[in-house]
């Protein structure tokens, strides 16, 4: 896909996955793999600076726990997360329905 | 897989300020996360190497993920150590800035401080001006009481100018009328000016009868340190000041209309500070010791001398003293200045030598000196005229042959002139000279082959003037105006004596006569 679509997404992204409950880095690009079913074909790696990003935002909080003996971080959705989550997602939903709209109207023409 | 520790090995070194657990939790957290990656790797694929291959392609480089998180977490703190360094540097500059302007700043104060010194210095000069001032104004008004009120005007337009200088006027102009026509410029009036009360008062007039005033002379005193005295010539200027006497004072540095004058740039022909006296003078000079001309001061005890030179050319030498605890004030001394030198003519014959004298080979000759003319304390020479004569005569008639005479020019012998008589008929062989007192030295002198011999005489005598009454030890007569020098008494048996001892063995001399008891006679 082309990044620069996907650039302004990505924080929301991660913020809807947080909000189905406590997870860690591997798990969200587990997650968005899957239900984008492989559309979002991003370097894992690049997921990391979002995350900390969104957590200095204070939109996600963290803690650690150990598993299999090693140290794994956990990541949650603030309060604030969440109001900034809504807001994200309205506004997503605003922006693809007018593209939808106007994408929709150019396609169901032909067939007027 | 890759241990956590290498995941964060290429980290910049910590930070002063850095969480110890920043870097343990970037490598904790990328490391769980590259573990599971390659647990779900390994299970597609059982080749470990291309396990974790696929996991390095799928996840980027992760030292440089954790370079990015590592700058993420401690952004804030990185700037504010590089603002703390900014700040620090700008401080430095600052304080810098802050020394430079100090420093700046305390040149500028020290410049400043010395030039209030130099204007505080200045001030004080210009008071210390003022003040002295003020009191030659006082001073001169003290010699110049209230006699012209439409002088005042001037004092006043002096004492605006002393206040121009930071002066205060701070004196009565009123009573200064006098002072101030001097200091203003105009002529000073007649009467109006008041002798000083203090200092040498000269009163010079002509030899006569009724006592002239003397005028045209120049006139220094000195003290016996040969200090020349200050003159005081606008005391006592009675018509106003006279075109040399501002010319002086223009060379002396004083605007015209000054104050006193001193010298008035005037020298005598000795080369000595003169005041040249005018005939408004009416013969009168003051003189002081005080260097201030403004200031006469009283005389101190001392032998003091008073060259007074007159337009002939003659010079008077006049001493006076002044004892101690005499009493203080204006010491005056009178000089009487001779009429003008006359002419004497006079024609000298010598006493016939006997013949033996003659064929010894027999010489006469006179030395005439002037004597200085004397009128009261002063003593009055020539610097024109001859001042000494020397006479050559022929033994055989006693006529003068010639004569020489020493010239004189500005006060100094410069030559000896000969004028050669011996063509002329007797009567027209006088010798011209200036009447006075003359000491006449009469030598009869032999060749020395012959034993020599020599015999003096001195004769103090007067030269009156042609057709003066006939006065003195010497005979002359104002007609023929002829003189007869002589053997002084036993002048002829002295020499006999000394030229021809032989002979003169068997004759009684006549012992000790006195050379000086000359006879000059008729």
């Amino acid at each position: 896909m082309d990044s620069r679509l996907l650039w302004g997404t990505v924080e929301m992204l991660i913020l809807e996955v947080v909000a189905q409950g406590p997870t860690y880095g591997y798990e969200i690009s587990q997650t968005v793999g899957e239900r984008s079913r492989g559309y979002f074909d991003l370097k894992e790696g690049s997921l990391y600076p979002a995350l900390h990003r969104l957590e200095q935002q204070k939109l996600l909080t963290s803690f650690w726990d150990e598993v299999e003996g090693r140290r794994r971080k956990y990541y949650k959705l603030s309060v604030k997360g969440q109001t900034a989550l809504d807001a994200k997602k309205a506004a997503w939903k605003a922006f693809s329905q007018g593209v939808n709209g106007v994408l929709g109207a150019h396609v169901l023409a032909p067939g007027l | 897989m890759i241990p956590p520790h290498d995941v964060v090995a290429d980290l910049p070194a910590p930070l002063d300020d850095e969480p110890p657990s920043v870097r343990q939790d970037i490598a904790d957290e990328l490391a769980d996360h590259l573990a599971c990656a390659y647990r779900r790797e390994l299970l597609k694929t059982a080749d470990a190497r291309t396990a974790q291959q696929r996991v390095l392609d799928r996840f980027g480089n992760p030292q440089r993920i954790a370079s990015q998180l590592w700058f993420q977490a401690l952004w804030g703190r990185i700037m504010l150590n590089r603002l703390g360094r900014v700040v620090q540097v700008l401080k430095i500059v600052g304080g810098l800035l802050v020394l430079f302007f100090v420093f700046r700043m305390a040149e500028q104060q020290s410049a400043l401080q010395s030039q209030l010194a130099v204007l505080a210095a200045s001030n004080n000069t210009m008071h210390a001006q003022a003040a002295g001032n003020r009191m030659m104004l006082e001073q001169i008004a003290r010699h110049f009481p209230a006699t012209q009120p439409d002088m005042s005007s001037s004092m006043s337009g002096m004492a605006g100018g002393m206040m121009a200088m930071g002066g205060a006027p701070g004196m009565e102009m009123g009573g200064s009328s006098a002072g101030g026509s001097m200091m203003g410029g105009m002529p000073m009036g007649s009467g109006a000016a008041n002798p000083p009360q203090h200092g040498l008062k000269l009163n010079l007039v002509m030899d006569g009868e009724k006592n002239e005033p003397a005028s045209g002379c120049l006139v220094s005193v000195f003290d016996e340190n040969w200090d020349s005295l200050t003159a005081f010539n606008s005391f006592v200027q009675p018509e106003g000041m006279g075109a040399e006497g501002g010319m002086g004072m223009m060379a002396m540095g004083m605007t015209p209309g000054g104050m006193p004058a001193g010298h008035y740039g005037t020298v005598n022909s000795a080369g000595k500070p003169a005041v040249r006296l005018p005939p408004e003078q009416k013969g009168v000079l003051y003189f002081s010791k005080s260097n201030d001309q403004r200031i006469a001061t009283p005389l101190e005890p001392g032998r003091y001398t008073v060259s007074i030179q007159l337009p002939d050319g003659r010079v008077g030498t006049h001493r006076f003293v002044v004892p101690p605890r005499h009493q203080a004030g204006l010491h005056e001394e009178q000089i009487v200045c001779p009429a003008a030198a006359q002419k004497a003519y006079v024609t000298f014959h010598a006493a016939l030598m006997d013949k033996k004298f003659v064929d010894a080979g027999g010489h006469i000759r006179a030395e005439l000196t002037g004597k200085p003319l004397r009128r009261g304390k002063t003593d009055w020479t020539s610097t024109t005229d001859p001042q000494s004569w020397t006479i050559f005569f022929d033994p055989v008639s006693g006529a003068p042959i010639g004569y020489e005479r020493v010239l004189w020019r500005k006060g100094m012998a410069v030559e000896r002139l000969p004028l050669d008589l011996s063509d002329l008929p007797t009567e027209e062989r006088f010798v011209v000279m200036p009447a006075g007192d003359y000491v006449v030295e009469i030598t009869w002198f032999f060749d020395s082959e012959l034993g020599g011999g020599l015999s003096k005489s001195i004769v103090n005598t007067t030269f009156p003037a042609a057709g003066a009454a006939t006065e003195g030890a010497l005979s002359l007569s104002t007609d023929t105006r002829d003189v007869l020098l002589e053997f002084p008494a036993g002048a002829v048996e002295q020499l006999e004596k000394v030229l021809f001892p032989q002979s003169s063995a068997t004759k009684a001399v006549e012992p000790g006569a006195p050379a000086d008891a000359a006879s000059v006679t008729r």
